[in-house]
């Protein structure tokens, strides 16, 4: 009887520690491999055949059937360029110019990683979608409150994040992914 | 050896090899739910045409909004499957994935010169088939059971019906 409750203890510990520490990993970040730019951050393992172990359990939670990165690559965006937490009580504004990519598109996510409903159901912005200053760069307004202009709604009161595609990024691009010009991300003001 | 020392090791060991099976077993599982979802009642080795996604779709995490997606689930225990894709502007690729989540095979339409894309895909260890269409481009999975996924950019609302119409003659089915 004694060592009947004295190896439940061992297993009872080891899953405790086991899944613990693969509730950490999963949590923190995207890892080796991850690339910054500003606020916004990649895996170039991602959906490829060379992930690790860690990067396909991570992809396969937060961006399951993602493509590889000669194909596409995606930059998500968890926090304006001060490093604060995108909030749907803020809004905020995305300059920027083309992506590097035949196309691409920018989306915003709720913290469920699915779109966030909305009575314009707009999502996203993307390359033939946005509306362009005269040089060509865009300026774009995320918000729970209606904006003119190019505007990406979100959920007052919920945290977001955003999403930008590449499909068929350019090969400067895929060689140097640290290097791409990514929209800024200014807080304009908060409810 | 002190009894408490021992029981830590234990747990250790125990606990370095729970991870090990759950960071295995994770992207596995969640792949073989994703399946399920969209297989719809086992739909298998046929395309599934889903609307554009809303904030309603909860199939799989992070649609894009811009994309029209069509999926067909594959089980080639059976044999070969056949995909043909027409090619929609101002883009359309197919991409296979295996069950443990990988992405093994994309190809778009840039990279066919316009034709519609064509793949013939065959399991693990199976021999090529007879006769592979001319044109079709020969893939072997790397598990039997698996997932081809195709995207097509959605430029405008009006812009989807031709491309829905276009879409629905994909064929994926035993060769």
């Amino acid at each position: 009887m004694k060592s009947f409750f004295y190896w439940s203890g061992v297993v009872l510990v080891a899953l405790v520690l086991g899944l613990g520490a693969l509730a950490v990993t999963m949590r923190s970040g995207l890892g080796d491999g991850a690339v910054r730019v500003g606020p916004w951050s990649t895996n170039l393992a991602i959906g490829g055949a060379d992930a690790g172990a860690i990067t396909r359990a991570r992809v396969a939670l937060f961006g399951l059937l993602a493509l590889d990165k000669k194909e596409t690559i995606y930059f998500t965006a968890r926090t304006d360029d001060a490093g604060e937490r995108l909030s749907g009580s803020c809004t905020y504004v995305l300059k920027g110019k083309d992506l590097a990519a035949r196309w691409w598109s920018v989306t915003a996510y709720g913290d469920d990683s699915y779109l966030i409903a909305n009575e314009a159901n707009i999502y996203s912005f993307s390359k033939p979608s946005v509306k362009r200053e005269a040089d060509g760069s865009f300026i774009v307004r995320v918000s729970s409150a209606p904006q003119d202009g190019n505007w990406v709604p979100v959920a007052a009161g919920k945290t977001f994040d955003m999403t930008a595609r590449f499909y068929n990024p350019d090969a400067a691009a895929v060689e140097n992914p640290s290097g791409v010009q990514l929209p800024s991300i200014t807080k304009e003001g908060c409810q | 050896m002190n009894s408490l020392v021992k029981f830590g090791l234990s747990a250790l060991v125990l606990a370095a090899f729970v991870y090990t099976a759950a960071l295995f077993a994770l992207p596995r599982a969640i792949m073989g739910v994703a399946i399920s979802k969209i297989g719809q009642g086992g739909a298998q080795n046929v395309f599934v045409h889903p609307p554009l996604p809303t904030a309603e779709a909860r199939g799989v995490v992070r649609p894009s909004p811009d994309l029209a997606y069509s999926v067909c689930i594959i089980d080639l225990s059976k044999g070969p499957m056949q995909i043909t894709v027409p090619l929609t502007r101002p883009y359309t690729s197919v991409a296979l994935y295996a069950t443990n989540t990988d992405n093994y095979f994309v190809r778009n339409d840039r990279d066919t010169g316009g034709k519609s894309l064509n793949v013939i895909v065959i399991a693990p260890g199976a021999d090529k088939p007879a006769a592979v269409p001319e044109g079709a481009e020969l893939v072997q999975a790397p598990t039997a059971k698996g997932l081809v996924l195709v995207r097509r950019v959605v430029e405008s609302a009006d812009a989807f019906a031709a491309i829905d119409e276009t879409r629905k003659s994909s064929v994926c089915a035993p060769l």
